[in-house]
């Protein structure tokens, strides 16, 4: 097992310093901790002007165009513009809680990286408890979020903030339930082992059984990833981090088109920038947490082993290999988010909890009920998939005959209105 | 709320979610054709044919009937009417045109002057940059006081548009609404 190279790279440091081992581990963490913040602001900011690209692209319209080619200046302009404006604090608010809140939620979105691998060596710390630590860390976020509210001594922005803890605290169980289907399957808490068991060396026995195995040489990798033999814990784990994160269409907390800011009215400045980047570096903790856990890491769906045994376990080829394998999956999740948002309305605050609380809870329980039968008495995972696409599929179907039900309406043809007849119609020029 | 109903109901959600995702998505593939936005300052959007812009003054054409300037409803900002009219008595006894004026501090583009020209001197213009500034004093409400010569330069919206060059940047396959002809004597149809 390749260890991490951040402490490796902190030990070389330390061994060069002529400092203790003890300082070198400090080290490492230290470099990893600031290359990933520093990752996140970059992505957060491309993110952002993504999201604007491809929400426009979808809506016929150009998105930013001028502040650099194609507007890739704009969101870098943005936050140096959020930089320079004055911190307006209210007089009544509670000075230190209100300067703490904005810190806390975006720590609580940084926090999750510290257990996140990238690829097999790009971690920092692999905790046994890692799917643990990341959905109690994340869960922070409402602690902040109230807390800001209340500071700001706003009663619009603490009611917003009462909706938005009711909202991530009832989408914290599900969010966990789901996690755990693929947690039996590896047999592990922790990312690494996660995506290992992803990988088939724990959880070999969808490979051995099939008789898809002998095609293309034993390279089908992408059938042992988790989405294939969870699809239903998947979709509800996206669903729950979607409604987690407040984004559309559970963006109930702060819908931009009509409550501007909700909890986070009274911010300007850093500390309102704070919160928005708080808000994007979710997203990303979410889509980064679904590649890791159904879609198997930084895994290639085709060829994986013969790639890594030419080049190597541990190389640097092979990292970035990974990593770009990795970064496309996240990337790919990033923008599905964003075009949801395109496309989607947002639901009622009583549809939002219905489906929290009656349906995303008992479907993950039942999950994992399966999941943990199958695991127990040992049943091959292809039985599992098998059995999951199959209801999956008769969920679909259902819903597809509803949608048949429904009264129909043509897209392609254009909509025709019959024009009323007029009272006294003209007889000389004829009727229009 | 049964266990089926739930089921479909969850079943129809994806499936419509899936649905919404595929409109969006073509939209975004086709974005090139389904462009609607015009980047105006560096692009610049024609007028359709009938389009009431700034307005276009033909001097050889005008008589000195200052009719349209007793159709004038406003006064202007520097002058006494929106529409200033300078003329003189020449040798023929015929009025002879000096200078005329239109105040765009003040005129509202009512088109009663053009309505109320018998001469087709005052036309529809296609021209909606109207904002000026001045490189030494910026915002010079007397900038707005249009001479006769650049009347006479603006271009005309009858000359300018035409339908299918004035909408050219919105792409004609999607389903727009249109009406349906009615014969006579048919009932009126439900609402």
């Amino acid at each position: 097992m390749p260890s991490s190279a951040w402490i490796d790279l902190g030990h070389w440091i330390a061994a060069q310093l002529h400092l203790p081992s003890a300082a070198g581990a400090a080290i490492g963490v230290f470099i990893a901790a600031f290359v990933v913040l520093n990752l996140i602001m970059g992505t957060v900011t491309y993110m952002i002007w993504w999201l604007r690209k491809l929400v426009a692209f979808m809506q016929s319209r150009l998105g930013p165009m001028h502040v650099g080619r194609w507007g890739l200046l704009q969101t870098p302009a943005d936050a140096l513009k959020l930089m320079s404006k004055e911190g307006v604090i209210p007089s009544l608010a509670d000075k230190a809680m209100f300067t703490v809140a904005p810190a806390i939620v975006f720590i609580a979105a940084y926090l999750g990286y510290a257990t996140i691998p990238f690829t097999p060596r790009l971690y920092v710390a692999d905790l046994n408890v890692g799917v643990v630590y990341v959905s109690a860390v994340a869960s922070m976020t409402v602690v902040g979020i109230v807390l800001g509210a209340w500071a700001s001594n706003n009663k619009y922005a603490l009611v917003a903030a009462f909706r938005s803890a009711a909202q991530m605290v009832s989408y914290e169980v599900p969010f966990a339930l789901a996690l755990l289907g693929p947690v039996m399957l590896a047999g592990s808490f922790s990312f690494l082992g996660l995506v290992r068991g992803d990988l088939g060396q724990n959880g070999a026995q969808i490979f051995a059984e099939t008789p898809l195995a002998g095609l293309l040489g034993g390279n089908l990798t992408f059938l042992s990833w988790f989405v294939v033999a969870q699809p239903i814990a998947a979709l509800c784990f996206f669903v729950a981090g979607l409604a987690e994160n407040n984004v559309t269409p559970f963006d109930i907390v702060e819908a931009e088109s009509e409550i501007v800011a909700g909890y986070h009215v009274e911010y300007s400045g850093m500390k309102f920038a704070l919160f928005f980047l708080a808000e994007f570096a979710n997203t990303m903790t979410l889509s980064v947490l679904t590649t890791l856990t159904f879609l198997g890491g930084w895994a290639a769906p085709f060829g994986e082993s013969a790639f890594v045994s030419a080049f190597g376990e541990g190389s640097l080829i092979t990292t970035f290999w990974h990593l770009g394998w990795f970064a496309a999956k996240a990337g790919f999740l990033i923008s599905f988010v964003f075009w949801l948002r395109a496309t989607l309305p947002r639901v009622r605050v009583d549809q939002l909890m219905d489906i929290g609380w009656k349906f995303l809870i008992p479907v993950t329980l039942f999950n994992l009920m399966l999941t943990g039968t199958f695991v127990s008495l040992g049943i091959p995972r292809l039985a599992l998939a098998v059995l999951n696409w199959v209801l999956f599929g008769l969920v679909i179907l259902l819903g597809s005959k509803k949608a048949r039900d429904l009264p129909k309406v043509n897209l392609k043809q254009p909509a025709t209105y019959p024009q009323r007849a007029t009272v006294s119609a003209p007889s000389a020029g004829g009727a229009r | 709320m049964s266990l089926i109903s739930m089921l479909r109901d969850a079943g129809y959600a994806i499936y419509s979610t899936f649905k919404g995702l595929a409109i969006t998505g073509r939209n975004w593939k086709e974005f090139r054709t389904r462009k609607q936005t015009v980047l105006y300052p560096l692009e610049e959007l024609e007028v359709p044919p009938s389009y009431r812009g700034a307005l276009v003054f033909r001097p050889e054409r005008c008589i000195v009937c200052e009719l349209c300037e007793k159709a004038c409803p406003v006064p202007g900002t520097r002058t006494e009417k929106t529409i200033e009219i300078y003329h003189h008595v020449g040798d023929t006894k015929k009025r002879e045109l000096d200078e005329f004026y239109i105040d765009y501090a003040s005129c509202i583009n009512c088109y009663l002057c053009v309505e109320a020209c018998p001469v087709d001197a005052l036309l529809p213009g296609a021209s909606y940059e109207l904002a000026m500034t001045d490189p030494i004093a910026q915002f010079d409400r007397t900038r707005l006081l249009f001479g006769m010569r650049q009347l006479d330069a603006q271009p005309e919206s009858a000359s300018v548009g035409s339908y299918e060059t004035a909408y050219r940047h919105i792409t004609r396959d999607r389903p727009i609404l249109r009406v349906l002809p009615v014969a006579e004597g048919d009932p009126e149809p439900a609402p």
